[in-house]
């Protein structure tokens, strides 16, 4: 045989060997997947004390662990084929817009179900806001998680060298009383140049996304959405007004705002080499903190109020694709996970954000956590304990912003969500960054410009979205 | 004819300060790369001066971290066999078809050329919708197959393996087939040597993208037995939590190593291959 013969045969052969479809070795009955996105060490939470501690519990089901980084175009692209997950870990922000499509399987009839459903008890324990922003047409899809809040980071070492060098004129730490007119003063005190022996300090840092606009906004006594959440009300005067405040604050020098695309790179990074007196972020950057800079003297507050006292915060939830083959499965499972050992685990190890269970956040176990230990470097932590001292300094706010008011009943921690919030929160963050690139000069006209362009194009994808699906259009 | 004027040492110096200007703003990102792979936790989210541009104390232990954390090792098998197989038989197909297409008579060639052509027109993306309901219908999502099979031939592989081919001349060819030759054995042992080169630059192209390729294999596996490099690197930077930029970088490092050893042994081809797609028969 001559070689080019055989060559000929050989890639023949070689592509059939790999056309060949697979044989699909179909699934075991009781598999139970479980989806969920974050880092590899995450896996110490989510596979080994989740995803196997299942399993030990119901011999026989096996579950079938998938960790994505990105989790949300994994789900579209299983809802357009027709499967999905039993159980899917999901954001807030997505969530209205999955249960619209038909992502997400009902829950009701599973948290009723005398023998495997809620009881009222474990129903009480979920942030009783939370639950109800939860609800569509009455309906739950899903179960909430965690509660991330945003806090008011500050630097404890900027505040007290201030108070050194100007005794008369002291700055207190920032507490939960604080009222913008106090943060706006300390952050104008706390700014200050470069100096011989320091470089230049800023009195406050944040990301340029639409959090921190919308931290303001609510405050300024602000609503995103109509009750029907078919129109936006972004346009208004308690934007305008929050917009003002921190345009501001650009002005005066306090604030000199990142435009970097990166925007997670600077202003952190600027807080935790003491380049900053007070930052803005969530509840999960108290132990990234604690890993890149372990002699920041640091603690979080609650941010300060304006007319309103809400606070801005984010959940995640747990879910069953309604796709799933075994949706009881997924709901045993889910069910578990929202109970007090795995709601305190998640605090106890990952430490991310309070856990939505008021029981775990009022117990003592919530005043220390143990971390996550580093496999390759013994002796070190990839989340670090938080030892019971600390409690005070990093933890502290989060039990003030979730416990209700006595005499409303309603907890400070306020969670936006809605069929068009993703969308919105994209216009809020294009605005807002643009706003700040003129926040030198803007004023109210300018900034109420903006705030109609983002109106109107939040109302046109909401018309395009229910023209698109056959729905009359929204009168406004 | 007038002679050509030397360039004066002034714009010599401009050109050659632009060619190092442009090969510096190549080569920092990179260089900042392995640097920062290099360093501790809190060191690499310093602010830079010049004292800390270089780690105080190499960490080589990052690349471990890496490797231990992320679970490289499984993954980096994964790229290599799917690099390699979709590398392999690519570019066996790809000359096939260029070769049909420079040198072969047949009905319709012209328009099945178009056809070829009109793919290359096409972003990719546009095509994932498609690629996933054929790779879904025979069976290979969640699987190497939905990694390999899509890329065995490509609108760009044939069009520049025929651009290659179509440089040999048709002589050579002529004399082999008066020696008794058919196509594929002309092919074999006249068209294979000849347009080495060229083969040995699309190799690389083919190597680089399907080493490379995140979108692809984020939607197509769902299984960590089929997840390749790529996506185990992404899933050091999920999420707005707790990260180490150095475990990232040394990861992100693992990732082009050996891209830039294949570029270094290589180059001499590419730059050949790359220049003989441009020639026609004389």
């Amino acid at each position: 045989m001559r070689v080019s013969t055989g060559v000929l045969i050989g890639l023949v052969v070689a592509t059939a060997a790999v056309l060949v479809p697979p044989r699909v070795a179909g699934l075991g009955r009781d598999v139970v997947t479980m989806t969920i996105w974050g880092q590899p060490f995450e896996d110490r939470l989510f596979k080994d004390l989740y995803a196997r501690g299942f399993e030990k519990l119901h011999p026989g089901v096996s579950v079938d662990y998938q960790r994505h980084s990105d989790v949300d175009a994994k789900y579209n692209v299983w809802h357009a084929q027709g499967t999905g997950p039993e159980v899917m870990r999901l954001r807030i922000t997505t969530y209205h817009q999955m249960v619209a499509r038909g992502m997400l399987e009902p829950l009701d009839e599973y948290i009723k179900d005398s023998k495997l459903g809620l009881t009222p008890r474990e129903l009480a324990a979920f942030p009783p806001q939370l639950l109800e922003t939860l609800r569509v047409d009455g309906h739950l899809y899903a179960l909430p998680e965690d509660t991330a809040q945003f806090g008011l980071y500050y630097n404890r070492a900027i505040f007290d060298e201030h108070n050194r060098l100007h005794p008369g004129d002291l700055v207190s730490y920032p507490t939960s009383a604080w009222t913008w007119a106090d943060f706006r003063s300390a952050a104008k005190k706390l700014t200050r140049p470069a100096d011989a022996s320091h470089g230049p300090v800023s009195g406050f840092d944040v990301v340029i996304w639409e959090w921190p606009f919308m931290e303001f906004f609510f405050q300024a006594g602000g609503e995103l959405w109509t009750s029907d959440g078919l129109s936006t009300t972004i346009n208004s005067p308690a934007a305008v007004e929050a917009l003002m405040f921190l345009g501001a604050m650009v002005q005066d020098g306090s604030w000199k705002p990142y435009f970097s695309q990166l925007g997670g790179l600077g202003p952190p990074d600027r807080f935790q080499n003491g380049q900053v007196a007070m930052y803005l972020d969530g509840s999960w950057m108290v132990p990234a903190f604690e890993v890149n800079a372990p002699k920041l003297d640091f603690a979080v507050a609650v941010p300060a109020k304006g007319k309103s006292d809400r606070n801005m915060g984010g959940s995640v939830l747990w879910g069953i694709s309604s796709h799933a083959r075994r949706k009881d499965l997924g709901w045993e499972m889910v069910h578990w996970l929202v109970q007090e050992p795995q709601a305190a685990s998640y605090w106890d190890t990952l430490r991310v954000a309070p856990p939505a269970h008021l029981g775990v956040i009022r117990s003592p176990s919530f005043g220390s956590t143990k971390g996550v230990a580093d496999p390759s470097r013994p002796g070190m932590y990839l989340v670090p304990p938080m030892p019971a001292e600390r409690f005070k300094d990093r933890a502290q706010w989060l039990v003030e912003l979730m416990t209700p008011d006595p005499a409303t009943g309603v907890a400070r921690s306020y969670i936006p969500a809605g069929l068009y919030q993703a969308r919105l929160e994209e216009e809020i963050r294009e605005m807002f960054k643009e706003f700040l690139q003129r926040a030198g000069a803007a004023d109210a006209a300018f900034a109420r410009g903006l705030l109609e362009r983002t109106e109107r194009n939040v109302h046109a994808f909401i018309d395009r979205d229910r023209a698109a699906r056959n729905l009359p259009p929204v009168r406004r | 004819m007038s002679r050509l004027r030397q360039p004066t040492l002034l714009v010599r110096l401009l050109v050659q300060g632009a060619v190092w200007a442009c090969a510096l703003s190549m080569v920092a990102p990179f260089a900042w790369m392995v640097v920062t792979s290099l360093k501790g936790d809190a060191e690499a989210t310093r602010a830079p001066t010049l004292g800390t541009l270089l780690p105080a104390t190499a960490q080589w232990g990052n690349y471990l971290r890496a490797f231990r954390e992320a679970e490289l090792g499984q993954f980096y098998v994964n790229s290599i066999v799917v690099a390699a197989v979709t590398t392999v038989l690519a570019v066996a197909h790809n000359a096939l078809a260029g070769y049909a297409f420079a040198k072969l008579r047949f009905r319709g060639k012209r328009v099945l050329f178009g056809v070829v052509l009109a793919t290359m027109m096409l972003p990719l993306t546009v095509s994932f919708v498609f690629g996933y309901l054929i790779c879904q219908w025979f069976g290979y999502i969640n699987n190497f197959q939905a990694l390999i099979v899509p890329f065995l031939a490509s609108g760009f592989g044939v069009f520049y393996m025929r651009q290659v081919i179509a440089a040999i001349p048709e002589s050579l060819l002529e004399a082999g087939r008066l020696d008794g030759m058919g196509d594929f054995e002309a092919f074999w042992t006249i068209v294979v040597p000849m347009a080495w080169p060229g083969i040995t630059a699309l190799a690389i192209f083919s190597f680089t993208n399907s080493w490379n390729a995140f979108f692809w294999p984020l939607i197509v596996v769902d299984s960590p037995r089929y997840k390749t490099l790529p996506l185990a690197i992404a899933d050091l930077s999920a999420g707005l939590y707790v990260q180490s930029w150095p475990v990232q970088m040394a990861a992100a490092t693992i990732l082009v190593l050996p891209l830039i050893v294949l570029f270094f042994f290589a180059q001499r081809y590419l730059v050949r291959g790359v220049a003989l797609a441009g020639m026609k028969e004389a």
